[in-house]
């Protein structure tokens, strides 16, 4: 999530007005899954997200889920609270979120802003724009 | 293995990397959410299991950010 890097410096300016959810789902690359730790990979992954880990196994229990999403937030330590989704990826589906993605909802519940799929796709100031206008127009 | 066929294997794999992911973003982009959609609902809990969230709980409150990632 080396969006959150900079995800941060909209989270100072705006949590007043806006209130944000970190949502942990699934693992985007886990040493069982879509591993990135070989020599090349690794290199880049360390050097684009040097705040994410490569050493995490796929977890099997809500209890694993939870522990890893604690690790997250204790490493990113960006001061927001990190939600966890269930097992059954209900909130993950819902809004085709995995590995990154970024929504901004509005007052009556209805999507304002949808990100594109990250992390190529993850643009935290595209989401800043979005709550700028939004905020402008209530 | 040497790191010369490692590093190939490796450059191999980033390429297919580029194709799975490109192929991934078309498939989920069609079931996401678009601008002016109702959201749809969740309860979820933090990191301890105890305290929950409810995204309809905002509605008429505050806008909502949703942060959406994983550790790896």
């Amino acid at each position: 999530m080396n969006g959150n890097v900079r995800l941060y410096e909209i989270f100072e300016p705006y949590h007043q007005q806006v209130q944000f959810l970190n949502i942990y789902i699934r693992e985007a690359h886990p040493i069982d899954g879509w591993w990135l730790g070989r020599r090349l990979t690794r290199k880049l992954f360390t050097t684009y997200f040097p705040k994410a880990s490569m050493d995490h196994y796929d977890p099997k229990t809500i209890e694993e889920h939870r522990a890893i999403a604690g690790e997250c937030e204790t490493a990113l330590q960006y001061g927001i609270r990190t939600y966890v989704d269930e097992m059954d990826d209900y909130v993950n589906n819902a809004y085709a979120a995995w590995p990154t993605r970024l929504y901004l909802v509005g007052l009556d519940g209805r999507v304002v802003y949808a990100g594109g799929l990250g992390p190529y796709c993850m643009k935290p100031k595209a989401l800043k724009d979005a709550i700028d206008q939004y905020l402008k127009s209530v | 293995m040497t790191i010369l066929s490692e590093l190939g294997s490796d450059a191999k794999f980033i390429l297919l990397f580029r194709m799975k992911y490109t192929r991934l973003q078309k498939e989920l982009d069609r079931k996401a959410p678009k601008a002016g959609d109702i959201t749809p609902d969740f309860t979820l809990h933090d990191i301890t299991g105890t305290q929950s969230v409810t995204l309809s709980d905002f509605r008429g409150k505050k806008p909502v950010a949703l942060v959406f990632g994983s550790y790896t």
